[in-house]
């Protein structure tokens, strides 16, 4: 990773050959940390923690409050707005649905949050909440691949990678992009493509790693300790070498030389990742650890934030289940019941530790929901006109609204943000000037907002 | 034109190809060459490059002696990917679920289609080829084969079954003193860790 990424920074941004001496005798010193200056400007974060709640929350129902849909309860999407909302399949017109929530002012910015989050909503001065983001795809598996790579394929790389790709630099033990797949229910399985690498060199993609399990096939076999395991990598260098001899510079060969060392130092610090016993019974209680409906996504939240201490720079924690065509009331209100404490938790717990003002915190689903029900179910159908999101730390100035939508919480109507305005802005507290983070790939100078895409930079104040 | 030329045998074409001097470059590495021509764009060595990863499991299958041969037939599930000994061409491609080995050397995505594939180097690799419950039992297997006689005629077998060639001495030596220090599956693990193992050549 670090001869790819060194060889790309200097031939594509410096300019110089890989023939040249130069090129070649850095190569020679490299030790595999590479931290080559990726950054544009200067960061406001150092890393990223994506919480993508898989499914689609609804908007009006968390962060949109719509008083004009409980005033509707029952009528069709007045004409005047129906003509706004654009021809997406599943854009229903018909029966507009009430919250069966409130919402209430919170914080010193007074920003409504529904009833359904409480502990986020203490939380809200520090939420930068945008309302207008929107697209076009109202399917969960090109929807979430929008979410996270910014078009429907699934081919291109995920932001994620992106990241990696600009930061150029990753930890000594621990790959620099994690991700967890946390309650996989339903119909939306994971798309691979949300932390792959694309067009990109794969070491850029995401790790999946269980919160259970760990970093698959980390832990050495029952009988091996270090001693027994340094001899075999011993044996095998050797025999590399004797390799490299006869073939002369390789240097993908000696990239894998030195993965071996990597993986020699991961067995060691995947399971000290994981082991949670050294976690204070205080902070167990803080994400839930120990209560049935929090369990997991506490345990998921708890992981993100000793990634992030350890030096991961992309963290991603997908959670499913949000994806409410009927009865919304109670898909929201377990889902909530299980994510909202756990991320209030992560968020106080990253300020706890000096960390939040490096690490930038997402909230975000692969769209948002109808203001009109579904059939006669109680719940919404997928909606990517308008819904919302929010971002926290690294550098978001937070207790704000950005961007609005329609009076019925449909379309968005005001500032506008696509999932590439939001790629850019994830890069942008990065450090990374997106439109300058290129690949060449095919003969086309690939970038992540190829196809447009702005950081909002109303979010850092 | 060629091909035309030839009545279209492709036969002709793969000839003249495997034929050609180019085609027959060894890898040995030459210094004049390299400051010429350092990305060896005019093929002045034969680029050595990493088993896809289809073939890496088949081949440690086979050298391993636990190679499935049997041809046709339905797919192997997912769920027994794992343990199958069947070619790689034969597990089963959920397109949002492919084999963990698979996805871990680089295999098409089954999204788009793949001209070429990628080669990554990532720690994660090693960890596969070192601690997974495959290469476990496929180092043991190997080691089966190379078993009988003294330390040294085991080393001399292993190299032979897992690289195809005569051990040099000092490897010889080298998997010796591992056999005896640790044992002869770890010896054998070793030689299917090596990048000789891996890459062609």
């Amino acid at each position: 990773m670090s001869f790819l990424s060194r060889r790309h920074f200097l031939t594509n941004s410096l300019g110089i050959g890989a023939s040249s001496l130069a090129f070649r005798s850095l190569l020679a010193e490299d030790s595999g940390l590479v931290s080559p200056g990726g950054a544009h400007f200067a960061p406001t974060a150092k890393s990223v923690i994506f919480l993508f709640m898989s499914g689609g929350p609804s908007q009006v129902d968390t962060f949109d409050p719509k008083p004009e849909l409980a005033r509707l309860a029952g009528k069709d999407v007045p004409e005047s707005l129906a003509k706004q909302v654009p021809k997406i399949k599943r854009s229903g017109l018909k029966n507009l649905m009430a919250s069966p929530w409130d919402f209430r002012p919170h914080g010193q910015s007074g920003i409504p949050v529904s009833d359904l989050l409480p502990e986020t909503a203490k939380l809200v001065d520090d939420l930068c909440v945008i309302r207008s983001m929107q697209h076009r795809n109202p399917v969960h598996g090109p929807g979430e691949c929008v979410a996270f790579t910014g078009t429907g394929a699934g081919d291109r790389p995920s932001i994620g990678a992106w990241s990696i790709y600009g930061l150029g630099a990753e930890t000594e033990n621990l790959p620099a992009f994690l991700t967890m797949n946390l309650h996989t229910d339903g119909m939306q399985f994971p798309q691979a493509a949300g932390w792959g690498a694309g067009f990109l060199p794969p070491q850029f993609q995401g790790t999946v790693v269980d919160p259970s399990k760990g970093i698959r096939d980390a832990e050495m076999p029952s009988g091996f300790d270090d001693a027994r395991r340094l001899r075999q990598i011993s044996a095998i260098e050797s025999f590399n070498r004797r390799h490299l001899d006869r073939l002369g510079e390789h240097p993908e060969l000696e990239a894998r030389l030195r993965s071996y060392q990597m993986a020699f130092r991961l067995q060691t610090a995947a399971p000290e990742l994981f082991d949670l016993s050294g976690e204070s019974g205080v902070t167990r209680q803080l994400y839930g650890l120990d209560e049935k409906a929090t369990e997991q996504t506490g345990k998921g939240c708890l992981l993100a934030r000793r990634m992030v201490e350890r030096g991961v720079r992309f963290v991603q924690l997908r959670i499913g289940g949000w994806d409410a065509h009927g009865n919304i009331k109670a898909n929201h209100e377990k889902l909530c019941g299980q994510t909202d404490r756990p991320i209030a938790a992560l968020l106080r717990d990253l300020k706890q530790r000096g960390l939040f003002e490096s690490t930038l915190v997402v909230w975000a689903g692969e769209f948002g929901r109808t203001p009109t029900m579904e059939g006669r179910g109680n719940g919404r159908d997928h909606s990517p006109s308008g819904y919302s999101i929010w971002m926290a730390g690294g550098g978001v100035k937070g207790g704000q609204v950005i961007g609005q939508t329609d009076p019925i919480g449909y379309v968005a109507i005001d500032r506008p943000v696509t999932p590439h305005d939001f790629h850019a802005t994830v890069l942008y507290a990065l450090g990374l000037d997106a439109s300058r983070l290129t690949w060449l790939h095919h003969g086309r100078e690939e970038l992540p907002t190829v196809f447009g895409g702005k950081p909002v930079t109303e979010a850092f104040g | 034109s060629e091909l035309i030329d030839s009545g279209w045998s492709t036969k002709h074409i793969h000839r003249l190809i495997l034929r050609s001097n180019t085609f027959r470059q060894s890898t040995l590495f030459s210094a004049s060459n390299a400051n010429q021509d350092p990305d060896n764009a005019a093929l002045w060595r034969w680029p050595t490059h990493r088993l896809e990863a289809e073939a890496i499991r088949d081949s440690i299958l086979a050298v391993s002696g636990e190679l499935d041969s049997t041809s046709g037939g339905p797919s192997v599930p997912l769920a027994r990917a794992d343990s199958s000994h069947r070619r790689s061409l034969y597990l089963q491609q959920k397109r949002d679920n492919l084999p963990h080995q698979q996805m871990l050397f680089d295999s098409a995505n089954a999204v788009t289609s793949c001209a070429r594939r990628r080669i990554s180097t990532v720690a994660l690799q090693p960890l596969w080829l070192l601690n997974s419950e495959f290469m476990q039992a496929m180092s043991t297997s190997l080691a089966n084969r190379a078993k009988g006689g003294d330390a040294r005629e085991q080393a001399e077998r292993l190299v032979f079954l897992g690289l195809g060639r005569k051990a040099e001495t000092d490897e010889r030596a080298e998997l010796e003193s591992l056999i005896n220090a640790s044992s002869l599956e770890d010896a054998a693990a070793v030689v299917l860790n090596t990048n000789e193992f891996l890459y062609v050549p």
